[in-house]
């Protein structure tokens, strides 16, 4: 089966620091692959040349069979397909949050006022928030924020949605509320790739485990795996670490 | 006794600050007397009154004044009926009063024919306010339009040559404005933006233009101007003198909304890409909208400038507020009221910059700025 995220010998370099080393990943329709790592290992930027907010300067990458290079186009088809939760949600200050919800499916997949508002309420009631519809985002918690976040990429109706770290940022008694949320998405059915380190979580709903360190892929497999028995050194030492 | 304890407190707390006070006030007490006794004994306020015709519209032919009345009323009246509609809100009493009181006061020394005017447009703002909310939504789009139409033909009967006074000052505050803030945005987004070209270019014209005096800008737009147009047109300065303020100001505002743009967080631009928004479409949803709001209290800054910044165009022989209030002193017989009229002049733009950022502050805290 082909696969729907495709990378391929991937190298990226901040000027002269290489952050992404031969990165081969193949992610299947449907799955969910958790990628840990100590901060600074790449997590973030491995995620981000799959919407290509980095770019890369070696390999390649493709995307539903869409073939990420300079092509504007092919950018553009796939961020329409790739939906994007960031740590910081980076809602829209300005908008309420029917109007985050909606402003791209209106101008991007040019859907009617109606249409989109009815899509909007169905995942704001999905995320358990129907009823802050009308807020802005600085009048709610950052839970609430988040699972706004989340209902706006899926707004899009994306084949594909990234996490990156959605819960570091949440006050403790706010993460199993966005966690929840993502769940159910897994659930569904959803293809996602979810930087975080809540080891719960993963043991729960993720197919796979990546563990990154310094631009590479060290180790990966299924979560009691790499959990419970990792076969590198430098896994253990991390999970050492964080782990207690 | 609060006020006693607060003067012994802080204005006699010892010998040295007792004498500081007395002397204080002593000076004060000279000076202010000389200057009261000039203002309710010597100084002929009359010639104030007696030219508002030439300082308020100018060279306008007085049987034709009742357009920049009728202008000034539907001005009022659409704004009312908008902020009405919007807000909600009831015109609150002091506005009835106030215009009351001002009415009265006004009444002995103004002309007959004014005071019909006059009340019509003291009416026109609470006015306006009443009926907004009584008018369906969907039909102020059209009405704002009509009168806009109707505002912009009013004064076209009339040569722009004739245009002055303080209407004139008004004109080319608004007129400016119109035209300096979409090439100002044009500049901020070139000079932020991508291209090369476009940001070597607004950077190049705004600190062109920011490295030269106002005056010599509007002096060589007065020249330059007209020789860019076929030569039968024959431009009318105002036009000329206005495209070079326009140009002037745009730099500066591009400044302003330049320093918008940057503080716009990462953030924004990666949510608004990743939502498959493409750059122009997050500059023009994401990107401006905080820019502009976030610059909001500069922008009328920068409005204030240019409204006060408008008494330059004298120089050049238009009959603004300042070339009519210059005028009238040289008036044989109001000879020796320089001071009377310049105070007034300075009222006047006083008022006006005081409306603005009353409007201003009450504009910001309708958006809640600083609280998202
Ligand atoms: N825009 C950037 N410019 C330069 N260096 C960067 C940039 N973004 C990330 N880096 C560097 O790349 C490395 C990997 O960063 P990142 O992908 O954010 O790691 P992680 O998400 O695993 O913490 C780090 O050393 C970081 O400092
Ligand atoms: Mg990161």
């Amino acid at each position: 089966m082909e696969a729907i995220i495709h990378m391929e010998n991937v190298n990226k370099w901040f000027g002269s620091l290489h952050v992404l080393k031969d990165i081969n990943l193949d992610v299947q329709k449907g799955e969910v692959v958790v990628v840990i790592g100590p901060s600074g290992s790449g997590k973030s930027t491995l995620i981000r040349t799959i919407n290509r907010l980095e770019e890369i300067q070696k390999g390649r990458i493709v995307v539903d069979g869409i073939e990420l290079n300079r092509d504007v186009r092919n950018i553009d088809a796939v961020r329409k397909e790739v939906g994007m939760v960031f740590q910081s949600f980076n809602l829209f200050p300005h908008m309420t949050v029917l109007e985050n919800i909606t402003l791209a499916p209106r101008i991007v997949r040019k859907w009617p006022r109606e249409k989109a508002e009815q899509i909007a309420m169905e995942l704001l009631e999905r995320v358990d928030i129907a009823d802050q519809a009308e807020k802005y985002p600085a009048q709610l918690s950052g839970g609430q924020q988040q699972r706004v976040a989340i209902a706006r990429a899926l707004a899009m109706q994306p084949k594909i949605m990234l996490f990156d770290e959605p819960t570091s940022a949440l006050d403790p008694e706010m993460v199993g509320e966005v966690l929840d949320a993502m769940k159910e998405l897994a659930r569904s059915g959803m293809t996602m790739l979810v930087v975080t380190h809540e080891m719960g979580f993963a043991r729960e709903v993720a197919d796979r485990v990546i563990f990154m360190d310094m631009g590479e892929i060290i180790e990966e497999g299924e979560p009691d795996q790499v959990f419970s028995n990792p076969r590198h050194e430098r896994t253990q030492a991390f999970l050492a670490r964080i782990l207690h | 006794m609060k006020a006693i304890s607060w003067v012994r407190k802080n204005l006699f707390n010892g010998v040295f600050n007792s004498a500081l006070t007395l002397a204080t006030l002593a000076l004060l007490y000279v000076s202010l007397k000389g200057i009261l006794y000039w203002a309710f004994h010597e100084a002929k306020w009359n010639v104030v009154p007696d030219n508002m015709r030439l300082l308020m519209v100018g060279p306008f032919p007085p049987e034709e004044v009742w357009r920049v009345w009728a202008m000034l009323v539907l001005t009022l009246l659409v704004s009312g009926l908008l902020y009405g509609s919007v807000a909600r809100v009831r015109p609150p009493s002091w506005m009835w009063i106030g215009a009351l009181v001002f009415y009265f006061l006004v009444w002995p020394v103004i002309f007959p024919s004014t005071r019909f005017w006059l009340a019509l447009a003291l009416l026109a703002l609470p006015v306006g306010m009443l009926l907004g909310p009584l008018i369906p939504r969907k039909w102020l789009t059209p009405i704002s339009l009509l009168a806009l139409a109707v505002i912009l033909l009013l004064p076209t009967a009339v040569n722009p040559n004739q245009w002055g006074g303080f209407f004139l000052t008004i004109l080319i505050t608004i007129g400016v404005s119109l035209m300096a803030f979409p090439f100002g945005l044009l500049l901020a987004l070139g000079r932020t933006g991508k291209l090369p070209v476009f940001r070597t270019l607004s950077i190049l014209y705004i600190e062109l233009i920011r490295g030269v005096p106002l005056v010599t800008v509007l002096f060589l737009s007065w020249i330059m101007v007209p020789l860019f147009v076929p030569e039968q047109w024959r431009l009318p300065d105002l036009i000329s003198v206005s495209i070079g303020f326009s140009m002037f100001a745009a730099a500066y505002l591009a400044e302003y909304v330049r320093g918008g743009i940057q503080g716009v967080p990462k953030g924004q631009y990666e949510a608004a890409w990743a939502l498959g928004l493409s750059g122009s479409q997050s500059a023009r949803y994401i990107i401006l909208p905080q820019a502009i709001r976030s610059v909001i209290p500069a922008l009328i800054g920068q409005e204030i400038a240019i409204f006060k910044d408008t008494s330059l165009v004298y120089i050049l022989g238009l009959f603004d507020l300042l070339y009519m209030a210059l005028t009238v002193t040289k008036n044989p017989k109001y000879l020796g009221t320089d001071r009377e009229v310049l105070l007034f002049v300075m009222f006047v733009y006083f008022a006006g910059a005081a409306l603005m950022s009353y409007a201003s502050r009450r504009l910001e805290r309708a958006m809640g700025l600083g609280t998202r």
